[in-house]
């Protein structure tokens, strides 16, 4: 079930602004919203077409041993360009390990990019935080989000992260990677913008949203509190343990929403159900929540042109 | 249901409930036309206008104003356009005279008539602003304040207006009422 | 009463708009007043003729035409693709236009779920309507409130920025995060941060203490664009409380000139 993945976020948003129809006024506001919501700068969509012929790396390691290993860790990456890879291991310590890679279209950009763009690198008893800092971080600040001016270079970050088990993460980048977590056990905040995120082996409750690429969850542990995954053109794709007692919410404009668990529907609104070769098909028309197992927090997944897949695993 | 309600429910895809707002308005809306233009097709074409403007518009209705004051501003634009177009038609005799309230005899009809003429007459010798502020305020039930935020300037403007408008137009029709005695005489 | 006053009140007497309480000393004066009385009686009369206007009723044409496009309406809306709360269109979705392919394709024991489209899409439930989903997990909420506090004390603005990012993602924030946020707007030196935290309290705007801190700000502020900024949120607000802050405001005579129409206008908004 691949989707392509889309170009930045202005093409995106572009695409699904033509592609609402003609009441201008909610595809508008829609836009708006999720522009201001990202709070993000608008990347033109010719990122990835620059001319970016002169290029500079620098790898970091950098070891964080926690405060006290007692208690869980806690991870904030702040980026820009380039991907997220946090993996859980028996370590008492937040292991960082840093690709720097700046793209430029001169030689005397790549030296601009040095003195500009910064990684600033914080611990605070168990928390680590590291903060990509540049001249965008502090553009002119209107209401629907900046513009880039082009600087002529990009700085890639790609970070490999090795956490203690019990972590908790708060993600962010914009584009040139995905975000990816193995086996972390602990409450997720994470935040990107044109790529997959993928979580795999977790355990824990919290958001994880993207604009365009797929959100992918597989839980070891049901969540036992509020969980809410949202892509504008993407999957939403759970999977999740059996024995899951969840109230989902769920919303696609133009997908399907389908589960491989049974499911009741919650008592607001009523549902009609028909049988279609040997599977029980319910009928849509204005329903937004099902009840699986015996009910519990609730799960959200909202996708625009995406589909909805509520595994169950193994 | 009330106007807002149903503006609501057509902005959020019952279209047909449209329909409803179109019985309530369609008469009112006609007769504001047809005073300002004094033409019975200009005042068809620009009602049809209005709720084609409405329809099209749907999703822009906030429910901020009055749904009938957001109407009249639709209308007035219409109007406004229609005015740009065309030039002003007045052939008065294609004023369509049916009179509402009891039915009167014959002579009491006649009066009526005449009456109307006469005031019909006079408002056409008015400008179309003061036409339309005075439709406005003594016909399509609008507040002054409402009027005020309609037409964007202040309430005591409005105010002022209608004022003058109501002696201006009661001069006309003495005036007119002396020439058509004479012209009877 | 005065003549003068009267004058102005007369179109109020045609549309029988005037209070009560001002109608008494109205009639009063007209009683006495024989200048006004003929006034008025003369406006009376020429607003009462106005009443032989007939009624015209339009052609049976215009309801034709009219029926004919809203059918034209409806079928093409069908067509579109589907709006949020359009909850039609998803009737006919699934009455064949779009079946269930991916159970399929996956092979495992799918169920097709009912996916409605209540309410309003919302990617990041960011919307004017307040913060993010306040029941979301203690957990993440807590990560990012202290984020939040911790930021907004550090030396570098960016920083301070991206604290004021971390605070809007908070769906229900602690007293001690407005605090902090409401002295950002206050007291941060540089005006983005400031413009920020604007845009943020903008979210909690539920919060009397928020709407009270903005409106004292206001008259704190130097900057003619947080200034304006915080204009368009607290007419946004509806704040009637803030005409008084306006009212002082257009009194400095060092107010900038594009500020001093923005609060003349808010003024006016407010006072609507």
């Amino acid at each position: 079930m691949k989707k392509a993945i889309a170009p930045a976020l202005v093409l995106a948003l572009t695409i699904l602004a033509g592609s609402a129809g003609s009441v201008r006024t909610t595809s508008e506001a829609f836009v708006e919203g999720a522009a201001a919501a990202l709070a993000r700068p608008a990347f033109p969509a010719g990122v990835k077409d620059r001319d970016y012929k002169f290029e500079a790396k620098e790898d970091t390691r950098k070891s964080f041993p926690m405060a006290d290993p007692a208690l869980p860790a806690e991870l904030f990456i702040d980026n820009i360009f380039g991907g997220i890879n946090v993996q859980a291991a028996d370590v008492a310590s937040v292991e960082v390990s840093v690709r720097k890679t700046i793209k430029a279209t001169t030689q005397d950009r790549i030296a601009k990019a040095k003195t500009e763009v910064d990684l600033k690198i914080t611990q605070k008893g168990n928390t680590v935080d590291l903060f990509v800092d540049g001249p965008f971080r502090d553009e002119e600040r209107k209401r629907r989000g900046a513009r880039w001016n082009d600087p002529g270079y990009i700085v890639v970050y790609e970070f490999t992260v090795k956490v203690p088990r019990r972590t908790r993460l708060g993600l962010k980048t914009v584009t040139e990677g995905d975000i990816a977590v193995h086996g972390v056990d602990g409450g997720f905040d994470i935040s990107h913008v044109n790529g997959q995120v993928t979580l795999d082996g977790i355990a824990g409750a919290g958001e994880a949203e993207t604009v365009s690429g797929d959100v992918k969850a597989v839980f070891t542990r049901n969540p036992g509190a509020v969980c809410a995954f949202k892509t504008v053109s993407g999957d939403v794709d759970l999977s999740l343990p059996d024995g899951l007692a969840a109230d989902l919410r769920l919303k696609s404009m133009t997908g399907e929403a389908l589960s491989d668990f049974a499911v009741t529907s919650l008592p607001a609104e009523p549902i009609k159900s028909e049988k279609r070769d040997g599977r029980t098909v319910y009928s849509r028309g204005g329903f937004t929540g099902v009840r699986i197992g015996k009910g519990g927090p609730e799960i959200r997944c909202e996708t625009f042109s995406g589909d909805i897949l509520i595994r169950k695993s193994k | 249901m009330t106007d807002d309600a149903l503006m609501r429910a057509v902005r959020d895809g019952q279209v047909e409930k449209l329909a409803v707002l179109f019985e309530r308005h369609q008469v009112p809306l006609f007769n504001f036309f047809l005073r300002l233009t004094g033409n019975g097709a200009a005042g068809e074409d620009l009602v049809q206008d209005v709720f084609t403007r409405i329809l099209k518009y749907r999703a822009t209705y906030q429910g901020e104003d009055r749904f009938q004051v957001w109407m009249y501003k639709i209308a007035r634009n219409a109007h406004i356009d229609h005015l740009r177009k065309r030039k002003n038609a007045l052939p008065l005799d294609e004023l369509p005279l049916e009179p509402t309230g009891r039915e009167a005899g014959p002579e009491e009809r006649n009066e009526r008539r005449e009456e109307a003429e006469l005031v019909t007459k006079a408002l056409a010798e008015l400008s179309p602003k003061k036409k339309e502020i005075l439709m406005l305020s003594r016909f399509q039930n609008l507040k002054y304040r409402e009027i005020a935020d309609l037409l964007g300037c202040p309430v005591g403007t409005v105010k002022g207006l209608v004022h003058r408008t109501v002696a201006e137009l009661g001069e006309i029709i003495a005036r007119l009422t002396k020439e058509t005695c004479r012209h009877e005489m | 009463m005065k003549c003068e006053d009267i004058r102005n009140r007369l179109p109020d007497a045609l549309t029988g708009e005037m209070e009560s309480a001002e109608r008494s000393s109205f009639d009063a004066h007209i009683a006495d007043c024989g200048a006004c009385g003929h006034e008025l009686r003369r406006l009376s009369e020429t607003w009462m003729r106005l009443g032989v206007l007939p009624t015209a009723q339009p052609s049976a044409a215009l309801s034709n035409r009219f029926y004919a496009m809203l059918e034209a309406e409806k079928a093409r809306a069908a067509d579109a693709p589907a709006l949020p709360g359009h909850t039609q269109r998803w009737k006919s979705l699934f009455q064949g236009a779009h079946p269930p392919r991916l159970a399929f394709q996956f092979g495992l024991g799918f169920v097709l779920l009912v996916a409605g489209i209540g309410g309003g899409f919302f990617l990041g439930t960011h919307g004017l309507s307040g913060g993010r989903i306040a029941d979301l997990s203690r957990e993440v909420q807590d990560m990012r409130q202290s984020m939040a506090l911790t930021l907004l004390g550090q030396s570098s603005s960016s920083e301070r920025l991206r604290g004021v990012g971390y605070s809007e993602r908070v769906g229900d924030p602690a007293p001690q995060t407005i605090e902090a946020l409401l002295r950002t707007l206050d007291t941060d030196p540089s005006v983005n941060v400031r413009l920020a935290a604007a845009d943020a309290l903008y979210l909690f705007a539920k919060n009397p203490a928020v709407k009270d801190g903005i409106v004292r700000s206001l008259s704190g502020q130097e900057s003619p664009i947080v200034q304006v900024a915080l204009i368009d949120l607290l007419v946004d607000l509806r704040e009637k409380r803030a005409v008084d802050s306006l009212r002082a405001l257009i009194d400095k005579s060092t107010l900038d000139p594009a500020v001093r129409k923005q609060a003349e206008n808010g003024i006016r908004q407010l006072t609507l």
